[in-house]
């Protein structure tokens, strides 16, 4: 029902209450300093570590065993002298004492079957066998090993500004990834005997020095990935002579390596937007059953890269593209076994090409020579230029639909690293959000260049409500330790993906927001980046205070669910007594009791009706009629308006109140939908900041022209709302999944629907 | 008390990924007409296909049809399972949409069943595959919605109608 405003002065009361979500984040940040400023850019004094290597490996495909021997030069570019180096010894996560395998909680519902107790008894020697630490001097130098990390202590501390080279020398047991799984490994091939290897985390590498953690040292357990400071590589690596090798870097020694004939097809590759095989799925299949005698030594430099990868197999086929990204050529590439195709062939180079350029609009410009994707049954796992992805058709050469998305999105994934962690490094080991978060966000605008409409499984805001909703025992802020995290990939993945893109679409808006991002991404590319840089650069490139949203989405379990609790209806009281009068009989006789109707027809007298002397003054006036009086009171009234405001009055104005109570927690911004009589819709968009200073419950008067028949809040499934229940008014319930698939599905399937639509003749 | 281990003969390998999804939701509602519960369970296809070919011996492959509802069906009420008074409930699969972006809602409906005012819930869903598997119920009921999370070292949550509001 409607009702009359009562104009009633209300004094402005506020009540500043304890630090709420718009309070000022910065007290809670680090200190900007001269290594990182207040702006989220590196500072005028910002270091960074230099460790480059000279590798020389080989993998032994007889008894999968890699044996390599580096030499490191590490440059000391902080202001510090260093007493000691750490060295990451990442392989050792395997390692039989290894903690990782202690800390894992059991329970006995884990021994199901077989296979599951046979795993407890997995007799596999894993873990880093060191042999060796010299300097290039060849003096044993003293190194402790502590897990997965060692330890270098040198005889002096290594100056600000210098360098030292040292010489370490190792091998370690190739896990077989299927039976123990892993990020790298080998895959065996029954037919033929054959072996198809994913090498990574294969050598020991350099910690990361810093100015945010010193060294750090966190132990490898497992879930949290790599920190890691950039370098020059030149890698030799020694397989059987019929392998093919996809690595980091760029192959150095192609004429010792390729033949002529590949060499060619490499050559029409580098200049072709199509992709050209380089190896045939026939030759690798003649390969696998050849099995050549004898070694070949492939050596690859790369420049600027925080990693090093590799695969090896005489399966591989080999196909190539090139893709112009910032005026510079870059050579995308796959290599895959033949159980990778009908899909391989077809669309792995070409998602990697689509992905490099398509993250380069939005991060920065791919800064390297090559990008590789590798078929690699079942995992996804990246490093610089190269990465391992699953998706493998069946043994008949058919696949589902959602095989190939599978596929296409792991790929897109995989390669988007490239940029989140390889070139903008930030520390994973700390922060798997820092860069599985912003991939899984560049991910799903990749994916929709691909395809009108790709079926992006993290993004769009309405996907992360199951997960945010309700008891929050088992969640995590996204601001949590790698290791400690629950719902990894809800929290990890897709909710950061889904914060930012409520970011670009709702809160700051596209042009904002990619101006801002994509600063964050050219001020941090081949930079070691921390949480405080992102939220700073995204705040000072776009002018919009985030606090709130960091704070909200960042650092709490909340979640979204705002609830329109209650609309009132009002309109002006014009004092004009020939409309007023007349709008309060239309109301008076509109909302009658039932009984009022039927006595109309069940009494046909009543005693005053019968009796003229039972009315009195009160019984005979008409209340609704206009006389003199109220004519000269209205004329009365409007001397004292200006005729701008007697318009006003006359307008018909129709004013609602609407109350709102956040119920999530996280403040947003609320977005209206209102549908007016004449079948017309506006969309108001109503800034978060309205909860600034009442974070629970707010209230908002919209005027328009004509009646409101609905409302609906956040229409368009942008603030990950939890609880559409409470969206709309009038109330609509909301059916639960079941419901709806009960009601739009019937029995048949979409054939015999399409059988039924033929006999009708359609 | 010592117990004896059951153990599944399976011949099919472990499953292991650097990128994990590991979860799955039920949202659940009882319907007092039907006095049956009503459910949609989503989660992700492969996770579901690997966990089953572990338990059962079986290599399933999950398509539109109904070929595997009997080994689904079977699978899913081993590790979703309602104990409402003394009775337990038994879902049968009333159909299901596998979604392009790798996940699979199963609709489920129980054996008509009393609901009393405690409600046990198991929902260990691929957690004997996946040690870091969490699953969430969401339960809609007289216009209250009760969550419980699920993780390997706490798969049974109970709920009270009386004594717990939103």
């Amino acid at each position: 029902m409607k009702k009359l405003i009562l104009l009633i002065a209300l004094a402005p009361v506020m009540v500043f209450g304890q630090e709420n979500k718009f309070a000022q984040l910065g007290t809670d940040l680090p200190t900007p300093n001269e290594y990182r400023n207040a702006a989220g850019a590196p500072g005028h004094n910002y270091y960074q570590q230099q460790a480059d290597y000279k590798i020389n490996v080989t993998i032994d495909d007889v008894t999968q065993v890699l044996t390599g021997e580096e030499t490191i030069t590490y440059t000391n570019n902080s202001p510090d002298n260093l007493e000691y180096l750490w060295i990451q010894l990442d392989q050792n996560v395997r390692a039989q004492d290894s903690d990782s395998k202690l800390i894992s909680i059991d329970k006995m519902e884990n021994f199901r079957s077989i296979t599951d107790i046979e795993k407890k008894f997995i007799d596999y020697d894993g873990g880093f066998k060191i042999e060796g630490v010299v300097s290039t001097g060849g003096r044993k130098m003293e190194y402790f090993i502590n897990k997965t990390m060692m330890r270098i202590d040198l005889d002096k501390p290594l100056a600000a500004g210098s360098s030292i080279s040292f010489k370490i020398n190792w091998w370690y047991n190739i896990n077989d990834r299927m039976q123990i799984g892993g990020r790298s490994g080998y895959e065996h091939f029954e037919e033929n005997d054959n072996y198809l290897y994913t090498i990574a985390q294969w050598f020991p590498r350099m910690c990361v020095y810093s100015d945010v953690e010193g060294w750090q040292n966190k132990q490898f357990l497992g879930r949290g990935e790599f920190a890691l400071p950039f370098g020059d590589y030149e890698v030799s690596i020694t397989v059987p002579s019929d392998h093919i090798v996809g690595s980091t870097g760029v192959l150095q020694n192609e004429s010792t390596v390729l033949t002529p004939e590949q060499r060619n097809r490499l050559k029409k590759a580098r200049t072709s937007d199509v992709p050209i095989l380089i190896v045939t799925q026939e030759e690798a299949e003649a390969a696998e059953k050849k099995k050549e005698k004898g070694l070949k030594t492939w050596t690859f430099k790369a420049t600027n890269v925080r990693d090093f990868a590799f695969a090896t197999s005489r399966k591989f086929i080999w196909d190539a593209q090139n893709q112009e990204v910032g005026g510079k050529n870059v050579l995308c590439m796959s290599f895959y076994p033949k159980e990778g195709n009908p899909l391989w062939g077809r669309y792995s180079t070409k998602l990697v090409a689509h992905t490099v350029a398509t993250y380069s609009k939005y991060t920065v410009d791919y800064p390297y020579p090559v990008a590789i994707s590798v078929h690699s049954k079942w995992i996804g796992m990246e490093y610089p230029m190269i990465c391992f992805n699953g998706g493998r058709p069946e043994a008949d050469g058919t696949y589902s639909e959602r095989t190939k998305y599978g596929m296409w999105g792991v790929i897109i994934h995989e390669v988007g690293h490239n940029f989140f962690p390889m070139i903008i490094n930030s520390d994973e080991r700390q922060w798997t959000w820092m860069d599985e978060g912003l991939n899984t966000f560049v991910q799903y605008l990749t994916e929709q260049e691909w395809e009108r409409g790709y079926p992006s499984r993290r993004g769009p805001a309405y996907l992360i409500a199951d997960y945010m909703r309700g008891d929050v025992d088992r969640i995590s802020p996204i601001m949590t330790n790698s290791e400690s995290i629950w719902q990894f990939g809800n929290n990890a993945y897709g909710k950061p993906a889904t914060a930012l893109n409520i970011l670009r679409e709702t809160v700051m808006g596209r042009e904002l927001f990619d101006h801002a991002f994509k600063m964050y991404c050219e001020r941090w590319k081949f930079k070691h980046p921390t949480p405080a840089d992102f939220f700073r650069t995204m705040e000072d490139a776009s002018a919009v205070d985030l606090d709130w949203f960091w704070r909200a989405w960042f650092y709490t379990t909340d979640h979204v669910d705002i609830s329109l609790d209650e609309v009132k209806w009002f309109e002006l009281n014009t004092h004009n007594p020939d409309l007023e009068m007349a709008t309060q009989r239309e109301v008076d006789e509109r909302d009658q009791f039932i009984g009022n109707g039927r006595n109309l027809e069940s009494i046909d007298e009543t005693v005053n009706e019968r009796d003229d002397d039972i009315d009195d003054f009160y019984g005979k006036r008409d209340i609704y009629a206009v006389d003199a009086l109220h004519r000269q009171e209205y004329d009365e009234f409007k001397e004292d308006l200006t005729a701008e405001q007697l318009e006003l009055l006359n307008s018909g104005k129709q004013f609602y109140e609407l109350n709102f109570t956040n119920l999530g927690g996280i403040p947003m911004p609320i977005i209206l939908e209102f549908t007016f009589a004449d079948n017309t819709t506006e969309v108001i968009r109503i800034p978060a900041e309205i909860w600034r200073r009442s974070e629970e419950k707010v209230s908002k008067v919209f005027i328009f022209d004509q009646e409101v028949t609905s409302i609906s809040l956040d229409p368009f499934l942008e603030t990950a709302d939890t609880d559409f229940n409470n969206n709309n008014w009038p109330t609509v319930q909301q059916p639960t999944r079941f419901e709806l698939f009960r009601r739009n599905n019937s029995r048949e399937n979409p054939m015999q629907r399409d059988q039924r639509l033929r006999e009708l003749g359609e | 008390m010592r117990t004896v281990i059951l153990v599944l003969m399976t011949l099919t390998l472990s499953y292991a990924s650097a990128h994990e999804y590991f979860f799955s939701f039920a949202e659940l509602e009882y319907n007092d007409v039907s006095q049956k519960f009503e459910a949609t369970l989503t989660l992700t296809t492969h996770d579901l296909e690997r966990a089953m070919n572990a338990d059962m011996d079986e290599s399933i492959v999950l398509d539109d049809s109904q070929d595997h509802y009997e080994l689904v069906e079977s699978y899913l009420n081993r590790h979703f399972r309602i104990v409402t008074g003394k009775s337990e409930s038994y879902f049968a699969i009333i159909g299901h949409e596998i979604s392009l972006n790798g996940t699979v809602n199963f609709y489920l409906e129980s054996a008509p069943i009393d609901l009393e005012e405690t409600i046990s819930f198991t929902f260990d869903l691929l957690m004997d595959k996946f040690s870091n598997q969490q699953n969430k119920i969401t339960f809609y009921h007289r216009d209250r919605t009760y969550t419980r999370p699920f993780v390997g070292t706490d798969r049974t949550r109970t709920i009270n109608l009386e004594t717990e509001l939103k």
